[in-house]
């Protein structure tokens, strides 16, 4: 079974706290006093230890660099919550994709089959579908919440209606039908590629910085029952208010029969994907407990 | 409309789905089809693509999907009356 938990980095107080600042000091107060906030937070052992998995792959070292890396991971996270609040309060960011992304985007689309955008826990994710306005077609994002998640939507931080539908995926039958529905209506669905959820016989296990992690399969056997195109986009936090949004890799997916362990060469391209993503923003990857863990 | 009997539902699952210590003899209409049949979210996704290849029908609408796939009989009286071969 999946080791996350769904538990927010932050809670309630530190949200509304966030708000705060956000809306009435602006982007840079609020990161002004995150250096201070995530320094406390981060010498809480239980912050270190759930970081630590991550870190100690990607950076091995001992105690101090440990703490530092953590820092900055912490913090580099407080940032981007911060430029979500920002983006919701006052609408003050801007997500690039270049002509050629898009481009290659409308191509995908242009097969009407619909699109698949597999992302991970990296960088800004929560904005993803933000960045794509310049493509027609509903949207949706499928996603769990469970009631230790806090965090949120920009519509909700921002009293708007939300632009994209949201996917249950503890939904009936694991939000399958609803996802492969919203593709037959030549939908545009974004789904994380990195956390299992339910059982792992519906997973496939992938190499990831050195080790080996599950990841799950049925995104790609809807992919190749259906023979919907998939996009890997990651979407890096640059710098204050501005994101990229980077497609890592996109192709077709075969009809390969039901077996998970038949999409492993797809669920690799996407583990290759974001091992290269984890190496150009290691502190933008954010997974906080152990993905190596049987 | 192309009669369907649940026999005929049976065949193609079996057929279909990996449906080990499940006995088919013992499913009735009223058998919920996920509990009944132990399935899981992959399964789901080959119960689409079944409806597809088999009956030529395309699941669009979350909430038709759920009571389609309530029991053997929701989904056989719904195969029957939307089948095109």
């Amino acid at each position: 079974m999946q080791q996350w938990t769904g538990e927010s980095r932050g809670n309630k107080f530190f949200q509304k706290l966030l708000a705060f600042f956000v809306k009435y000091g602006g982007r840079q107060i609020a990161y002004a006093i995150s250096y201070g906030v995530v320094f406390v937070y981060t010498l809480m052992p239980s912050v270190r230890k759930s970081a630590s998995f991550y870190i100690k792959r990607r950076f091995g070292g001992h105690f101090f660099s440990l703490f530092f890396h953590i820092y900055k991971l912490n913090l580099s996270f407080a940032k981007i919550l911060i430029d979500r609040a920002v983006f919701g309060i006052r609408g003050d960011v801007t997500v690039i994709s270049s002509k050629e992304d898009q481009d290659l985007c409308r191509r995908l689309l242009s097969k009407n089959k619909g699109l698949i955008i597999i992302t991970a826990h990296c960088g800004c994710w929560q904005m993803a579908m933000s960045a794509f306005d310049f493509m027609e077609g509903d949207k949706y994002v499928v996603y769990y919440r469970t009631n230790k998640d806090v965090d949120k939507h920009v519509h909700e931080l921002s009293g708007g209606s939300s632009p994209v539908h949201f996917i249950d995926s503890a939904g009936f039958a694991g939000a399958s039908i609803e996802i492969m529905a919203a593709l037959q209506n030549k939908g545009i669905v974004c789904i994380m590629g990195d956390r299992t959820f339910g059982a792992l016989s519906n997973c496939v296990e992938v190499d990831f910085l050195g080790g080996k992690i599950n990841v799950p399969a049925s995104i790609y056997r809807i992919a190749g029952a259906l023979g919907v195109p998939v996009a890997i986009i990651f979407f890096p936090h640059v710098s204050g208010g501005r994101i990229d949004s980077v497609i890592a890799s996109s192709f077709s997916v075969e009809d390969k029969g039901a077996k998970p362990e038949n999409y492993a060469k797809e669920a690799a391209v996407f583990a290759g994907c974001l091992e290269a993503f984890a190496k150009k923003y290691p502190y933008q990857f954010f997974n906080y407990y152990n993905m190596w863990s049987k | 409309m192309i009669q369907t009997s649940l026999e005929d539902v049976k065949k193609v699952l079996s057929e279909n789905l990996d449906l080990e210590g499940v006995d088919l003899s013992s499913v009735k209409e009223e058998t919920p089809l996920f509990e009944g049949l132990g399935l899981d979210s992959l399964d789901a996704i080959e119960l689409v693509v079944i409806l597809k290849k088999y009956y030529d029908i395309t699941i669009s609408n979350m909430e038709e999907g759920r009571e389609i796939f309530t029991t053997f009989e929701t989904l056989r009286k719904y195969i029957e009356e939307n089948r095109t071969k």
